[in-house]
Formats: structure tokens, C-alpha cells, sequence
């Protein structure tokens, strides 16, 4: 399973490249460092659960290949027998370096994430919830189909620390990104 | 430290890469160790600013499969796949904010003591994550003890039998000083969900089945208001476990007390108890509780 979680981005981004290989190399319809908005299907880890879910995100350009984001994502799951629910808002400042069809990038943010753990006992539920304040880094690489729409392929390293303990877990988020401005 | 190693090891990857594309710049400058016929200039220059796209892009995507790759590192339980067979134990750990759907109050915050579980006459040991989970592969089959420490001080014990291939799924609340078993769930191989549910109803106490709702009256035969037997009312066996770590306290009667502190304060031996909760098991019987009224 370990395995196959390490495997997953790899094979994502192996796709995007062979995609970027394989597309018109005089078309890339370069624009400059526009805000955008990603949303798209995120994979994560907490701890040793796997969580599934939703990631949102936008972003502002503040220079040429800078770029102010905010970062929010849902996901849940189950472990043991416990419901889990994590809701994450994080923001810090992207580096883009490219503005072509192929657009690698690298990230930095600061936040929180908030855990719900629940448990049915049938008649009744216990409940907890904690949030867990850390950083996520990670890069990845957009695909510009068009002057608006690119699709995305994202990898995060959250390090996040609560309950005395730090956790250090990946992030995937595939997508699309919708680019605004002229 | 394992966020430095990591960010370590992402920077070695990226300068060797960043070396190989500058040194096959070089290469193709000087031709020297190039085997193809030289090009145009300015057709050259197009082949390497292509080249030079490409070996970016390996150098990211290697990057990031990396930072994935030792995150797995930095989280990976340290029994390890190799370990594979005998018995998995997956937990989750519930802080002291945890509260019963219904309980009035939820408490703010949760403990933030670093919990480890040990299984005992071995050396396994995990940390419970920051979102409170914890798992365990590779158990050796049979009876077996999960040792729970907050800050390195033992707070409980759990004992499981387990045979090989089973998994075992674990929830726990850990308080101040204290460790209250929420939910075992034991799952043979071979068992499917409708098994467990025929388990499930074949097995009552004083009227209540496991996994659903059960009231109960008696007297506390020991313990306190976070974990007490009861004895109760028309029941002639052993006493029932009572978790009510999570639980709501109400005095009342000739019990009814100022504040809710001295209200738990109260559950002590001999005091007169009405409990609401669920059914976890019958033998033993362990009830977790979501409310106890204590009546004198």
C-alpha cells in the first residue's frame, strides 16, 4: 500500500511529461503569471490513515514568477473503526519560473489543519477534534490546454505538529486550473 | 530533524540534477563529447533550450516523487511491511476534549502529552500521530499486551487475543492520567460484516446487546468517574465496566451537588448510579457511557 501511494505521483507526473513531450512545441500559449484557481481531487495521509477529498486553491500574482496562494482542502476517510475529517487552510507564496505550456512550480505555506476523529458506538457517538498547525511543501507542474484552462498535478509534504507529536504527511492533488485576467 | 533530513535530501537531488543539466549544456557547447554531426547555430540553440526544458522537468518530477518518498520514510510504521503476517493493530487515540454526541458540554482542547504504544515483551513501539491514529503490523499471534504511555508514563494496558491474520481496530480516549478503552473490534480472517452483526445480537447484558443502546442501575463498586465497576441491578455475574471518561455527570436527589467537579468527585464506591451508553462487549461487560446520573 506504501508502495503504491509512492508510486501514484510518480506515474502523474510521468503522464504530464509525456504529454508536455508529445504536444506542438511552437504552440504553448504563453501567458504571464495570472491568478488563478485549481480545484481537483486530493489524496493525503494523516498519520496512518488514508484520506480522500477535495483541494481548492487560488492564487495572485505578486512579481513575474511569484505568486501569493491560499490553499484550503477537505478530505476524509476512515481508520480503526474511527471516522476521521480534516479540513485544511493554508497560505504562503509559489515560485513559478516558467510561462509556457509546461509550467513546473515550487511552494511554500503556513497554516492549520483542523482533525475530527468520530466513533459510532451504535447508540451513541464520541467525538474529538483538534488542529494541528504546521507547513506544507511541495511543487508541481501545470499543463496549459489554452490560454485559460491547464491541468494541474500537485505534491505536498505537510509537517504538522499536535498531540506532542510531529506528523510528516504527503499531499497529491490532481485537477484543473482556470486562469483569470486578460 | 526529519524535516531537515527531508529538505536535505530533496536539496542534494535538485543541485545533482541542476549539475547534470549544466554540465550537458557544456557538453553540447563544446561538442567534445558529442557523437552527433554539429548543427546549425541557431537550430542548436533550439535544441538546447529543448533539452534543457526537459532535463527540468525531470528535475522537478524527481523532486517530488522524493519529497513523497520520504515523507512515506518519515511515517512508516517501524514494524514495517517486511513484517507482514501475525496481527495488525490499528488505533486511534481520542484526546480528553473528546465528548459523548450526548454530553451538554464539549470540552476545548484536546491532551497535548506525545502518547506511545508499546506491545509489550517485544520491542515494538509507535508514536500516535498528530491526528491520533497508530498502527502495528507483524504481532505475534495469540494474547498480547498494548501498553499506552503519555509523556513516557504509563497510563493503561489493554490485553488482546488475536489469532494470526486478524486485525485488530482499537479506539481509546486517553485523559490527564488515565486510558479508557472506547471500542475493540477483533476481525478474523474470513470474517465479513454480517458475521460481526450476528455476534453482535447473540450477546446480551441484562437486556442490552452489544454495539447498541443500554441503560443501567446499581451501586459503583470501585473506581472513579472517569472508569468504575458498577454492580448492577439484576445482574448476579461479575460487575460491569463503566467507561465515562466522555460522559455527562448529573447529581441528583439527595446527591445534587454545586459544581459538575464535585459532582464526578462523587462517583466513588457505594455511590448510587444510573448509567446511559452503549454496549461495547458482554464478557467482560464494558459499557462506554454518555451520561451517569448519580442519585446518592
Amino acid at each position: 500500500m506504501r508502495g503504491g501511494r509512492v508510486l501514484a505521483p510518480a506515474a502523474i507526473l510521468g503522464v504530464a511529461a509525456s504529454l508536455a513531450d508529445a504536444a506542438p512545441r511552437t504552440a504553448a500559449p504563453a501567458r504571464s503569471n495570472a491568478p488563478g484557481l485549481f480545484a481537483g481531487y486530493s489524496h493525503t495521509e494523516a498519520g496512518d490513515a488514508s484520506l480522500h477529498g477535495l483541494g481548492l486553491s487560488g492564487s495572485y500574482p505578486l512579481g513575474a514568477a511569484l505568486s501569493l496562494v491560499v490553499d484550503i482542502s477537505g478530505h476524509d476517510g476512515s481508520f480503526a473503526g474511527a471516522d476521521l475529517g480534516q479540513l485544511g487552510l493554508m497560505a504562503g507564496a509559489r515560485w513559478s519560473p516558467s510561462s509556457g505550456r509546461l509550467r513546473p512550480f515550487a511552494e511554500g505555506l503556513l497554516g492549520g489543519v483542523r482533525t475530527s476523529v468520530s466513533v459510532d458506538l451504535g447508540g451513541a457517538s464520541i467525538s474529538d477534534a483538534d488542529t494541528d498547525w504546521g507547513l506544507a511543501l511541495g511543487g508541481g507542474l501545470d499543463y496549459g490546454l489554452n490560454r485559460r484552462w491547464a491541468l494541474r498535478a500537485l505534491v505536498h509534504v505537510r509537517l504538522l505538529h499536535g498531540e506532542g507529536a510531529w506528523d510528516t504527511d504527503p499531499r497529491l492533488a490532481v485537477g484543473a486550473v482556470f486562469r483569470l485576467g486578460r | 530533524m526529519l524535516a531537515a533530513g527531508l529538505l536535505a535530501r530533496i536539496q542534494t537531488l535538485a543541485s545533482r540534477h541542476a549539475f547534470r543539466a549544466c554540465d550537458a549544456r557544456h557538453v553540447s557547447d563544446t561538442g567534445h563529447r558529442s557523437h552527433l554531426p554539429r548543427a546549425p547555430k541557431v537550430a542548436s540553440a533550439k535544441v538546447r533550450e529543448v533539452a534543457m526544458k526537459r532535463r527540468m522537468l525531470v528535475s522537478w518530477a524527481a523532486t517530488a516523487v522524493v519529497a513523497v518518498v520520504t515523507a512515506g520514510c518519515g511515517s512508516e510504521s517501524p514494524t514495517g511491511p517486511a513484517a507482514a503476517g501475525g496481527v495488525v493493530v490499528q488505533g486511534v487515540v481520542l484526546g480528553k476534549g473528546a465528548s459523548v454526541s450526548a454530553a451538554d458540554t464539549q470540552a476545548p482542547a484536546s491532551s497535548a502529552k506525545k502518547v506511545t504504544v508499546k506491545v509489550e515483551g517485544t520491542s515494538l513501539t509507535v508514536d500516535v500521530s498528530a491526528s491520533g491514529t497508530f498502527q502495528f503490523t507483524g504481532i505475534p499471534r495469540g494474547t498480547f499486551t498494548l501498553v499506552f504511555l503519555a509523556d513516557g508514563v504509563e497510563i493503561g494496558r489493554v490485553v488482546v487475543s488475536a489469532a494470526e491474520g486478524s486485525e485488530v481496530k482499537i479506539v481509546v480516549q486517553v485523559t490527564d492520567s488515565t486510558l479508557v478503552l472506547v471500542e475493540i473490534k477483533v476481525e478474523n480472517p474470513g470474517d465479513s460484516e454480517d458475521d460481526d452483526d450476528t455476534a453482535g445480537s447473540s450477546c446480551v447484558v441484562n437486556g442490552g446487546k452489544a454495539g447498541e443502546r443500554i441503560e443501567l442501575e446499581g451501586n459503583v463498586a470501585s473506581g472513579s468517574s472517569a472508569q468504575f465497576y458498577l454492580t448492577a441491578t439484576g445482574r448476579t455475574s461479575s460487575d460491569v465496566l463503566v467507561n465515562a471518561g466522555s460522559a455527562s455527570f448529573k447529581c441528583i436527589g439527595s446527591a445534587k451537588t454545586t459544581s459538575d467537579s464535585q459532582c464526578r468527585d462523587s462517583v466513588r464506591g457505594g455511590a448510587r448510579v444510573h448509567v446511559r451508553g452503549a454496549l461495547m462487549s458482554c464478557a467482560p461487560a464494558v459499557v462506554t457511557a454518555s451520561e451517569v446520573k448519580v442519585q446518592k
